[in-house]
């Protein structure tokens, strides 16, 4: 769907599947699958902020855990711009799905994780210099003494002391411990940084500041992130493009201001009219979605959100709506996008 | 302020847990009314003392954790011979497994927590003295929607199961739950996150209380969700004339439900006024950074967020003076760290612990 001579694409996805088999009875037969994540396709340029936004369950952690193959794709290709496959560093676009284990070990140090618990996501009974200098001793980058220097300056880069190396995770706070993690997936001088919910557990104090080390890593590293939330204003403020999914698909995607002030589908404009806004004298106008979100074992016929919609025609019950640029760099998925005038935040 | 509209006073209220690391203070010196009919929100991040408040409100602290000074008092009202009257109950003076703390909680003042099955911090630890409230206040998986609710209802009015369930179905009906009849017959497993928040709202609101307290009852909801129970609680107070007291760490969710906001931090009420004004003037320096540090949708700017330094201090180990001080940008040096601040009325009904207020 990207232009492909766009030089500053760091990621092509195109038509990612993922499907969770749901079995059955002594044999485990196979009886139906889970529709996770359902032919979607977007990209992300080299150094920006791509927010993967969504209500719980439509598949927008899987779309990253997958791109990466910590899931095993169903279908689709994941274009990845590697320096690490050719002799002299050339950059090049692969399909990480067709890269044998040998081929992708490389390529996993340009990719990194920040995952939203803080918690459970780091190895209590590692240290914290274990626990950062792990991706390198995995990827054969050794312990000695530099590896320590490595270390302390990851630290020092994301706001924690030397002396904190030697600590365990029970030690830190919640915001630290996000720290933490942080500093580990930089390890490896990543280039593209898939963000779960890094920040949707910690205190709003501490939100803010790990949103601002986030943007100043970005700026001197030069990092790509896919920063996956579900906290609206969250995204928005940390985005510069913004993909929106409902039930395994995407619906919309557009640059961050746009979608949140121009939404072309109905989904999105419903999503912006609940987010509650710290402002007193603000009377919102909220879009009610009846019912609930649709099984993605059993989604409905022709466009997932028909059900919900108010908007919907008979098209959209018939025929599933293709996901197309509407407006230059502004995708969405809606039959009626050209008719409706809808309302932004 | 009309006595006649007071409905919980609380003053100097202090909650201490003693625990094997030294004494916290969860509540230290909570000031502040509820009024009959009206909502109040208590704002602050996560250990600032806000839940423990309103547990302290039901007699319901959770052992290690005590009451050790201060008074809640509640304004009881009864008909009497077709008069109202009023009666002012001491709730900290009650017995916790008494007779008439279990008739206001979860009868006269109801409660609905962060969402009941999925939350990831259990409160409560088993055979603690409120294990009872326990039972009617979370929803228990194995055992159906409908009989849970009935034996509510049936605990605090006196109707037959009969009665009760028409009862329940109606409360159903009226918190937005498709096909009440069908589905006071399911298991909460059976039912999605908002529907089961729906549940426990109408179970509060099934026994008619005077008063709602909501600790974070949208935090582990979607946006969609949330802004759907946020519509029905307030649609609900407006028909049955009910006080509120919402507990959250949201602001923007605050903005939109509450009337009078108290900002906690460290146990202490820092900031009290009206909810507009504590927004557009806030007066004490953490109110203000507090605002500053949240990113507002549609006002797009890639600037970077105020962020608060530091990080919330070792509650083992408060600091001197103001406990604030050592995170805040007003700090005055000799002052902030020596003198802990008393409250100033900075304008008529607008209240701030701060000594940038007081001439010291």
């Amino acid at each position: 769907m990207a232009e492909r001579s766009d030089k500053d694409i760091l990621l092509d996805v195109k038509g990612l599947t993922k499907y969770f088999p749901i079995q059955h009875g002594l044999l485990r037969r196979t009886v139906g699958y889970v529709r996770a994540v359902d032919d979607i396709s977007f990209y992300v340029r080299e150094g920006e902020t791509l927010g993967l936004v969504g209500e719980s369950g439509c598949g927008k952690t899987t779309a990253g855990r997958t791109i990466i193959r910590l899931y095993e794709p169903t279908g689709g290709t994941v274009f990845f711009k590697t320096q690490m496959l050719s002799p002299d560093g050339e950059p090049q676009m692969v399909n990480l799905f067709e890269l044998d284990h040998t081929q992708m070990m490389p390529v996993r140090r340009e990719i990194s994780l920040i995952f939203q618990d803080p918690v459970g996501s780091l190895n209590p009974r590692m240290s914290v210099f274990d626990i950062v200098a792990e991706p390198m001793a995995i990827h054969g980058k050794g312990t000695g003494p530099a590896t320590e220097e490595t270390v302390v300056r990851l630290l020092d880069r994301v706001g924690l002391r030397p002396e904190h190396m030697r600590r365990y995770p029970h030690e830190f706070s919640g915001g630290q411990r996000q720290r933490i993690g942080i500093a580990r997936a930089l390890a490896l001088n990543p280039r593209l940084v898939i963000c779960d919910e890094p920040v949707s557990a910690l205190d709003v104090s501490i939100q803010a500041q790990t949103l601002n080390l986030l943007q100043d890593l970005q700026a001197d590293f030069n990092l790509a992130y896919i920063f996956i939330a579900h906290d609206l204003s969250v995204v928005q403020h940390i985005s510069d493009r913004v993909a929106v999914m409902y039930v395994g698909k995407l619906v919309e995607m557009a640059d961050a201001e746009e979608l949140y002030i121009y939404p072309l589908h109905p989904y999105t404009e419903a999503l912006m009219s609940a987010v509650p806004k710290p402002d007193p004298l603000y009377k919102a106008e909220r879009i009610v979605m009846p019912g609930d979100v649709a099984d993605p074992a059993n989604p409905p016929s022709g466009c997932y959100f028909h059900p919900r919609c108010r908007y919907a025609q008979d098209i959209c019950r018939e025929v599933t709506p293709e996901f197309r640029q509407l407006k230059p760099d502004h995708w969405a998925a809606c039959h009626m996008a050209e008719e409706l005038q809808l309302r932004g935040v | 302020m009309n006595e006649n509209e007071l409905l919980v006073e609380v003053k100097d209220l202090k909650v201490q847990f003693d625990v094997r690391d030294g004494i916290v203070r969860a509540v230290d010196g909570a000031t502040f009314e509820i009024r009959r009919g009206h909502t109040l929100g208590i704002i602050g991040e996560s250990g600032c003392g806000k839940s423990v408040t309103a547990k302290a409100i039901m007699q319901m602290v959770p052992k290690p954790g005590k009451i050790v000074g201060g008074e809640v008092l509640y304004h009881r009202r009864l008909k009497s011979n077709g008069s109202d009257v009023t009666e002012i109950i001491n709730v900290t003076k009650l017995d916790p497994d008494g007779a008439l703390i279990r008739q206001i909680r979860g009868g006269e003042i109801g409660m609905i927590f962060q969402e009941p099955m999925s939350s990831l911090t259990p409160v409560y630890t088993a055979g603690s003295h409120i294990g009872e409230a326990v039972g009617l206040h979370r929803l228990i998986p194995i055992r159906k929607v409908g009989t849970q609710m009935v034996e509510t209802i049936r605990a605090q009015r006196h109707v037959t199961k009969e009665e009760a369930r028409e009862i329940a179905v109606d409360m159903l009906r009226r918190v937005g739950m498709p096909k009440p009849e069908e589905r006071v017959d399911s298991y909460p497993h059976q039912l999605s996150g908002g529907q089961r928040q729906r549940v426990m709202i109408a179970i509060a609101l099934s026994c008619e209380p005077v008063m709602l307290i909501a600790d974070e009852p949208t935090t582990a909801l979607d946006v969609s969700i949330e802004a759907q129970i946020l519509d029905i609680m307030r649609e609900l107070q407006d028909t049955v004339d009910m006080a509120i007291m919402f507990i959250t760490h949201n602001l923007a969710v605050i903005a939109e439900m509450a009337e009078e906001i108290c900002v906690m931090y460290m146990g202490k009420i820092v900031e009290r006024a009206d909810v507009v004004k504590v927004f557009f003037k806030p007066q004490h320096p953490y109110t203000r950074e507090l605002l500053k540090s949240i990113p507002h949708v549609g006002k797009k700017s890639r600037e970077r967020l105020a962020s608060i330094k530091g990080m919330v201090p070792d509650p083992f180990n408060l600091p001197s003076g103001c406990v604030f001080h050592p995170r805040c940008p007003d700090y005055m040096p000799g002052k902030c760290d020596r003198i802990a601040p008393g409250w100033t009325e900075v304008e008529e009904g607008h209240w701030a612990s701060c000594l940038l207020y007081e001439d010291v």
